[in-house]
């Protein structure tokens, strides 16, 4: 076997060639008009900057997932693994003396050093939202309604979004459990999915039968409104009481945005980011195996900078969204077409037919009683049915109705 | 039942037959052929549950991505996989321990320790957890070999009653942890269809409560 030495690419690196690069730039183009409609402003920052900008924080724990140079003063610089530090970096910086709050937006390549399977790609694009200086649940509602507009623009169909509140599990674990080292244990088996190890650790380290089974039922917190009320009955810390008010008042707003068919609620859930605070919340949808999105509160993250203010956000993840979408509706081209028709239409479409057929198209023209009735009707997969009705032809397929254009133009229909 | 739409991922070999009979005893609905099908995909009678036959080291990667939305599988291969799944139960068949074995004469250091194991990952974060360098070697299978031809002194490796280990002369000298079968879930498929899983799971979990107290 011949060896492609010369272009062969790093792992976890990938060319997008066409069809698909053209697809991408669609996605990525619905997605910035929808944050563009929303009020958001799009910003752009540096490819790489010091690595100090991302382990403020946020990326301590994650070293060895970045990709790092030595800059010639000697300084280590980073390929960006994220966008929320450096624009948590520009707002306490160059727009110090912009008022909140800020709606700012992006699209951009990250970067990040990781086992290249499963979705983790080294280089991939983000398309997100921050919106600063706005602490209330109107704002946590609003990042996360935005995030369904932009998945339902981008044409991801059947996903879902689960919420949680990381204040929620602080203020239990902080109530329950008292030694600080069996807490980010447990913390860890949670974002480690691990509800084995976290149930073992509840039976072995947890000494009072009663915390024991408060923090059993952490797993179970899943489901739809109601979880909340059954969450208030596990505990009196005021923290935790005043998450699940949080989460209660975002959830009122979510209603008034007509959103909640697409969201479940998740007092379980954490996310890899540290720097989460409050509510924060993952999209799933199906065929891959990977979250589509992902986001939350980060209040502390850019006080870190030099400038207080709350702040929350999301990113969307662009090829995986080209991955769904890809899975979800395999556009496989028809080749047979049927076109249907009454027997006043037959002037155009018996016309139609044959034009198709110049074209080398399968066509079959086939006159029924009734054409509503009929389309109903169950065909193989690869018969593309044309329905005319009334002088009208009607057809999601953007090939035959571009064709019927010509031809109308042709024959001056 | 609620139970719909659910593929799962199955590991032939050891675990099958156990597996089979707790998800029976749960009133699952299994295939009844199962045992004797050379078939790798069988439908449920009802067509509520698709069982996937794998081998073992593959159900991870079947469950991470998405291809089947639950799996069984042992911990040991878990551990080993690194994947990121949920991990909902514990079957609390195929009990076993990873262990370090070698021969019963051990020298007082090893000059440059080899390690032979079908378990690099743990063999590795093992030892490197402990602070003492390693070189591990990647064998396939009959790990017990290693020591008695001088490959490696020391393996990693699950042991379950000890004899495989005793008829090659050796022994075991540090366990790692402790092993099981368990109940993987797919991150997306545990919130998309959390509710025939959560049923699964709900089947599930008093049949293996009873295996525990035998």
């Amino acid at each position: 076997m011949e060896k492609p030495i010369l272009f062969e690419k790093p792992r976890g690196v990938r060319d997008v060639l066409p069809p698909l690069a053209a697809r991408k730039r669609e996605v990525e183009k619905r997605v910035a008009k929808v944050f563009q409609r929303w009020g958001y402003e799009e910003i752009v920052t540096p490819t790489f900057e010091y690595a100090d900008t991302f382990l403020n924080g946020a990326f301590r724990d994650e070293e060895d997932n970045l990709f790092k140079f030595i800059e010639r003063s000697g300084r280590t610089v980073v390929l960006r693994p994220d966008m929320t530090a450096p624009i948590a970096r520009v707002v306490s910086s160059l727009l110090k003396e912009q008022p909140l709050p800020l709606r700012l937006s992006y699209n951009a390549p990250i970067f990040r050093q990781q086992d290249p399977a499963a979705g983790r790609d080294a280089e991939f694009t983000q398309s997100g939202v921050e919106l600063l200086g706005d602490a209330t649940p109107d704002a946590d509602a609003e990042v996360i309604a935005l995030a369904i507009t932009a998945l339902q623009e981008a044409g991801v169909a059947g996903f879902r979004l689960a919420i949680g509140q990381v204040a929620y599990l602080q203020g239990l674990f902080a109530e329950h459990v008292d030694s600080e080292a069996v807490r980010a244990r447990l913390s860890d088996a949670l974002l480690a999915k691990d509800i084995v190890g976290y149930e073992r650790i509840v039976t072995a380290d947890v000494a009072e039968e009663k915390a024991r089974e408060v923090l059993l039922e952490v797993p179970r917190l899943r489901g739809s409104l109601d979880v909340l009320k059954r969450a208030r009955a596990l505990t009196s810390s005021a923290q935790a009481l005043a998450a699940l008010d949080n989460l209660d008042s975002i959830w009122k707003v979510l209603q008034l945005h007509n959103t909640e068919e697409f969201l479940q609620i998740d007092l379980s859930l954490l996310l890899g980011r540290e720097y989460y605070s409050g509510a924060i919340f993952e999209g799933y949808a199906p065929h891959v195996g990977f979250p589509v999105c992902s986001g939350g509160r980060y209040d502390e993250l850019v006080g870190k900078f030099g400038r207080q203010t709350p702040a929350t956000g999301f990113m969307i993840g662009i090829e995986r969204v080209l991955d769904v979408l890809e899975k979800s509706m395999p556009q496989k081209a028809a080749e047979r077409y049927l076109l249907l028709y009454e027997e006043r239409d037959r002037y155009p479409v018996i016309g139609f037919a044959a034009f198709l057929r110049s074209k080398r198209f399968i066509v079959t023209a086939q006159r029924v009683e009734d054409v509503a009735a009929e389309v109903a009707v169950k065909r193989p997969d690869d018969v593309l049915v044309i329905a005319f009705q009334a002088g009208k032809l009607i057809t999601r397929d953007k090939l035959v109705s571009a064709l019927y254009t010509d031809f109308s133009h042709m024959f001056s229909l | 039942m609620t139970i719909q739409g659910l593929t799962v991922a199955l590991s032939k070999g050891r675990i099958m037959d156990q597996t089979l009979d707790l998800l029976r005893e749960a009133g699952l609905p299994v295939p009844q052929d199962i045992e004797t099908s050379r078939k790798l995909i069988l439908p449920s009678m009802g067509g509520e549950i698709e069982f996937i036959l794998a081998k073992p080291v593959d159900v991870p990667t079947y469950v991470e991505y998405g291809v089947a939305d639950l799996g069984v599988v042992g911990k040991d291969v878990l551990v080993e996989a690194g994947r990121d799944l949920y991990e909902l139960l514990d079957l609390n068949i195929g009990r076993c321990k990873m262990s370090v074995a070698g021969l019963p004469e051990k020298p007082a250091h090893y000059a440059m320790p080899r390690v032979a194991s079908k378990y690099p990952r743990i063999a590795t974060e093992y030892f490197r957890g402990r602070g003492q360098q390693v070189e591990v070697i990647f064998l396939n299978g009959s790990v017990e070999l290693a020591p008695l031809i001088g490959l490696a002194e020391r393996i990693v490796d699950v042991v379950e009653t000890g004899r495989t280990l005793k008829e090659n002369g050796l022994v075991v000298q540090e366990d790692i942890m402790d092993i099981s079968t368990r109940l993987v879930a797919n991150r997306m498929s545990f919130r998309l269809k959390s509710q025939a899983i959560d049923e699964f799971v709900r089947l599930l979990r008093p049949v293996v409560k009873k295996e525990e107290t035998v």
